[in-house]
């Protein structure tokens, strides 16, 4: 306790130096007169009386030290001094400060504007509302480090077990001639997508609508939703498209809404008709490398990602799936 | 300064007895009267600056053992008269002890023949 108590006195006397200071002074002051004048009255001169009295303090400069040592901490009391010295030299040499400065800034530039390329690729952020939320899921091999293609199946037990999940949607890249009323059919990027893609973006269609849950169905009509800059290009941004029937491919497909501008998720072409259930068995349908299924994650997503997400990876040795923002 | 008499030498860490103890005897006094009551009752001249009461001043002072305040000198001057408080009385109890038990240990010693 006293330890305690004598902590915050030292340390309550280093920020109050200067008073301190002050009464040492005066009070050293106050000591050698009395002295002095006990040396006059055993019949010295006064001169010859300071001297004596002088000598028989001691050294005064050396006392003043002891006491501040045993006083405060020395080393706060110091850092005024320290810090007084530091502007003195900074003022004194403007050219070095401003070197030292300018290379501060840098150096701090450098070191902030790496961590922010290190943040964007470790940690990207769609640019979509709550695009943190929302995570790619796919295959890893971890083998050889590769990433995996997953099929429909996979898909759609992800989107059944996948718990820590609120929404899973999935994709895939096709290239696609799109002919329009007698128009010469060009090659198109178009993104075979579920309808949940688009809810996870949340961004509502600039014409129409997007692809809801009966497009999902094989036996309903073939569908498709423009993008933005297909449509200014190809269409001449015609506010009537929606309801007109263009050729995708071989397949004669009704637009049912156009994007705004800026959307591309994952193209900004087109975004066709998505159906899993038409590769139900057999082939997969996420050949593609850049297969991944787009969801957002709920709250406990976290957690989820720090055990095995895949609930029966026995059967799957080789393979986790691996997340990414 | 006069003498060719051996000098007595403070020991370590009896400076903050010999302070308690005389406050405790004369009550409070300033660091000029403390150091001309220690030469007047030495037996030997005491090698005693009397700066070097300062240090141990302040540390009892921030021990809570004294407390220091100004007051006039009978013939009129100012000076910081240093006052023992209940905890340094508490202290002088406890520091008497232990110094009794070190000097019989040591007067033990010198005494075997």
């Amino acid at each position: 306790m006293s330890n305690i108590r004598l902590f915050f006195h030292r340390l309550s006397a280093s920020l109050r130096g200067r008073r301190a200071e002050a009464d040492l002074a005066r009070e050293i002051n106050a000591h050698l007169q009395l002295l002095e004048e006990k040396f006059v009255a055993e019949g010295m001169s006064r001169e010859e009386a300071r001297f004596a009295a002088l000598r028989a303090f001691g050294n005064i400069e050396q006392t003043k030290e002891l006491q501040r040592d045993a006083r405060s901490f020395r080393w706060l009391t110091g850092w005024t001094l320290e810090l007084r010295l530091g502007v003195r030299m900074l003022i004194r040499y403007p050219g070095l400060t401003v070197v030292g400065g300018l290379a501060m800034a840098f150096a701090i530039l450098v070191g902030a504007s790496a961590f922010e390329v290190v943040k964007r690729v470790t940690d990207p952020v769609l640019p979509l509302p709550d695009g943190e939320d929302i995570v790619g899921l796919t295959y890893w091999e971890r083998g050889e480090n590769v990433r995996k293609p997953a099929s429909s199946y996979d898909f759609l037990k992800w989107r059944e077990e996948l718990t820590t999940l609120q929404d899973v949607g999935a994709f895939r890249l096709v290239e696609r001639n799109l002919a329009a009323d007698g128009q010469i059919a060009e090659p198109v990027m178009v993104a075979q997508i579920s309808p949940a893609a688009f809810r996870i973006t949340r961004v509502p269609p600039l014409l129409g609508r997007t692809l809801v849950e009966a497009d999902e169905n094989p036996a309903s009509p073939p569908v498709v939703v423009l993008g933005h800059r297909l449509w200014q290009t190809r269409f001449g941004g015609d506010q009537t498209v929606v309801g007109r029937s263009v050729r995708l491919g071989e397949i004669p497909t009704t637009v049912v809404g156009v994007m705004p501008e800026g959307f591309a998720f994952p193209v900004d072409d087109t975004f066709g008709r998505r159906s899993v259930r038409e590769n139900w068995f057999g082939n997969p349908v996420m050949t593609s490398s850049r297969s991944l299924a787009g969801s957002r994650r709920v709250r406990r997503f976290k957690q989820h990602r720090r055990r095995p997400c895949w609930s029966r990876r026995e059967q799957r040795p080789a393979s986790r799936i691996a997340m990414r923002n | 300064m006069s003498s060719e008499e051996p000098r007595v030498e403070l020991l370590q860490g009896s400076l903050d007895l010999i302070v308690l103890r005389t406050l405790a005897t004369m009550g409070p006094l300033h660091a000029y009267a403390m150091a001309t009551r220690l030469e007047q009752i030495s037996d030997y001249p005491l090698d005693l600056n009397q700066g070097t009461l300062y240090p141990a001043l302040v540390r009892l002072e921030q021990k809570g053992w004294i407390k220091g305040s100004w007051r006039k000198t009978e013939n009129n001057r100012e000076a910081k008269f240093y006052t023992l408080t209940k905890a340094g009385e508490r202290a002088l109890t406890n520091k008497v002890e232990s110094w009794r038990r070190l000097a019989g240990l040591v007067d033990k010693l010198l005494l075997e023949s």
